[in-house]
């Protein structure tokens, strides 16, 4: 990929004379000392590799970005409608962190569009408002599309930022997530999750299951895009598959099947198409959830004869027990250091999150809730565990802040809201709905905001977000 | 064209008013209206199809969406309106659409009391 990363031309100013002075000075002082080193040679000149421009609003507002159509320089319709998209899903993908107030794109119309990125009308875009503007080409090549985009500082009528990319135009939606996650960086110091994924169980292809009485629909494993898009089935055997979880690499799920009639954990390479067994098919296994680390995988087994929490390596190996209650004893959750495990007991009487460390010792209970389950651990630098709660006919999603013990709730009774799965910067949540008719899959802001629906196909549940 | 706005007349702020005292001072007091927007139409709108939010010249297409980042930090969606005598009544519905597309609910249009203006008319 050629990156021109244009940086702009900044040079230290260095006062050699005072750097002389000083280790002059240094030098007198602890004479003794350094008598046996040869004299501090001057470093030398330090040069940044890059220097940061950043765009900002009026105090106390977020920045006004616009991010118009990129300018299509091939005059094909694949490379019209890449022009359209990657300007849309950029803006889409901008929008969704809420860190800049987003002009909509309708409002553009009056601003003649520019025939390249060196005829920009700065007047007229700042005239609407914008202090940030992102303009970009498309072009075909060769082997596929090459895609400039640039960030512009309006009020200084200035490139700020610059990245071009060259690949296949299979897919131009990943050219805008990309760019997002650069704009989020340097412009905000976050990371987005534009090219994050989602993991989920989906009877969207409606098959029902073979050999069982009572009919039921195949769920099979799927995942999209953080925002629904370019949805892909990852299992295909024609059963129940539930409960996925990324491993921290991207590269792997672990989910509970029922393939072989019982529930069993398997792991599926996505990318490579291999399957792994790590609880080599003894007892009944339910609820994988990779360590931080991905190197052990905490779940629920009966293989003692009661659901109790277990820790294993991922090839099943070093199998210990977590828990011994005769209450059940299930979902367990990392904590983001993968020195605790939150689960959910009904030793109480009533379903509630408990914490223990990963040695079996600082058992301690969390929630105090009519019923609560589903826990999931909230990325650093939040230290939040997130639930559903019962709140009446449905479930609603609650968090538990581990700082101070408040617990907040963020969603009101809309259908009923389960299965929680923070996003990995913890900015963002996924979850299962039935607000919209069937359950379907939503991501919803930690504060209960930017409620959007990901999922229309089929029943979806229990999602996940890779890291 | 049906604008669903509340419209009302305000008379010009004097510059000053009443003499200057120092206020008691009191935790629990309630700020007063928030800053005032005012929206400007001129006599040279008819050509120019520019009005001017505060001092600022902007073209009546980007009325909706400036009038829109302004008021999102505001609770009252208030605007106020000084149109020129001259401005046409249509003139004056174009730019009222807009500041509704804006989100703006209540327009205050900006009067000078008639005491105030010579001949008192």
């Amino acid at each position: 990929m050629t990156l021109f990363e244009r940086v702009h031309g900044w040079r230290a100013t260095r006062r050699p004379g005072y750097v002389a002075l000083v280790t002059a000075l240094a030098a007198g002082i602890s004479g003794a000392l350094w008598a046996q080193q040869p004299p501090a040679s001057q470093p030398p000149p330090s040069q940044p590799s890059s220097v940061e421009l950043r765009i900002t609003g009026e105090p106390g507002t977020p920045p006004r970005l616009a991010v118009p159509d990129l300018i299509a320089l091939s005059p094909d319709k694949e490379t019209l409608e890449a022009a359209t998209l990657i300007g849309q899903v950029l803006w889409d993908d901008l929008n969704y962190e809420r860190e800049f107030y987003m002009i909509p794109r309708d409002t553009y119309r009056s601003i003649p569009s520019p025939k390249s990125l060196g005829d920009v009308s700065f007047a007229r875009w700042r005239e609407l408002g914008s202090d940030g503007l992102v303009l970009g080409t498309v072009q075909k090549v060769a082997d596929g599309i090459r895609v400039e985009l640039r960030l512009f500082n309006v009020r200084a009528q200035q490139h700020t930022f610059g990245r071009e990319y060259i690949g296949s135009v299979a897919n131009p939606r990943l050219y805008a997530h990309t760019m997002a996650d650069e704009i989020h960086d340097s412009q905000r110091s976050l990371k987005g999750v534009a090219r994050t994924k989602l993991t989920f169980s989906s009877d969207r292809n409606r098959d029902p299951v073979a050999n069982t009485v009572e009919r039921r629909d195949v769920k099979e494993i799927y995942i999209a895009d953080y925002d629904g898009a370019n949805p892909r089935r990852i299992t295909i055997n024609r059963n129940l598959n539930i409960t996925p979880n990324w491993s921290p690499d991207g590269r792997s799920i672990a989910y509970t099947s029922y393939r072989r009639t019982l529930p069993d954990v398997l792991i599926s390479n996505i990318f490579v198409g291999t399957l792994e067994e790590p609880t080599k098919g003894i007892g009944q296994n339910f609820l994988p959830v990779f360590s931080p680390d991905g190197r052990q995988l905490a779940f629920m087994s009966t293989r003692d004869g009661n659901s109790e929490i277990y820790i294993a390596n991922r090839d099943g190996s070093d199998l210990r027990r977590l828990t011994d209650n005769p209450a059940i004893d299930s979902t367990p959750t990392w904590s983001p250091t993968g020195t605790q495990v939150a689960f959910t007991s009904d030793r109480s009487g009533t379903p509630q999150i408990y914490v223990v460390g990963v040695d079996g010792t600082g058992l301690r209970r969390l929630t105090f809730e009519s019923y609560a389950d589903r826990a999931t651990w909230s990325p650093a630098p939040y230290n939040e565990i997130a639930f559903a709660s019962r709140t009446g006919p449905g479930f609603d999603i609650k968090i538990l802040s581990l700082a101070d013990g408040l617990v907040r709730q963020i969603t009101f009774g809309e259908g009923t809201n389960e299965s929680p799965a923070w996003s990995p910067n913890g900015r963002h949540m996924a979850f299962m709905s039935t607000r919209a008719g069937r359950s379907q899959i939503f991501t919803v802001d930690r504060d209960g905001r930017n409620i959007r629906q990901i999922t229309h196909d089929g029943n979806n549940f229990t999602p996940n977000w890779s890291r | 064209m049906l604008v669903l706005l509340i419209i009302f007349m305000v008379a010009a702020p004097m510059l000053q008013r009443g003499v200057e005292v120092n206020l008691p001072v009191a935790r629990s007091a309630q700020r007063m209206s928030e800053e005032r927007l005012y929206v400007t139409v001129p006599a040279s709108y008819r050509d120019t199809g520019n009005v001017y939010i505060d001092d600022e010249a902007i073209p009546r297409d980007v009325l909706a969406e400036r009038v829109r980042q302004r008021m999102l930090s505001r609770e009252q969606k208030e605007v106020f309106l000084r149109g020129d005598g001259t401005v046409q009544l249509q003139e004056l519905m174009q730019v009222m659409d807009r500041l509704k597309d804006g989100g703006i609910e209540r327009v205050g249009i900006v009067a000078m009391p008639a005491e105030r203006t010579r001949g008192g008319r």
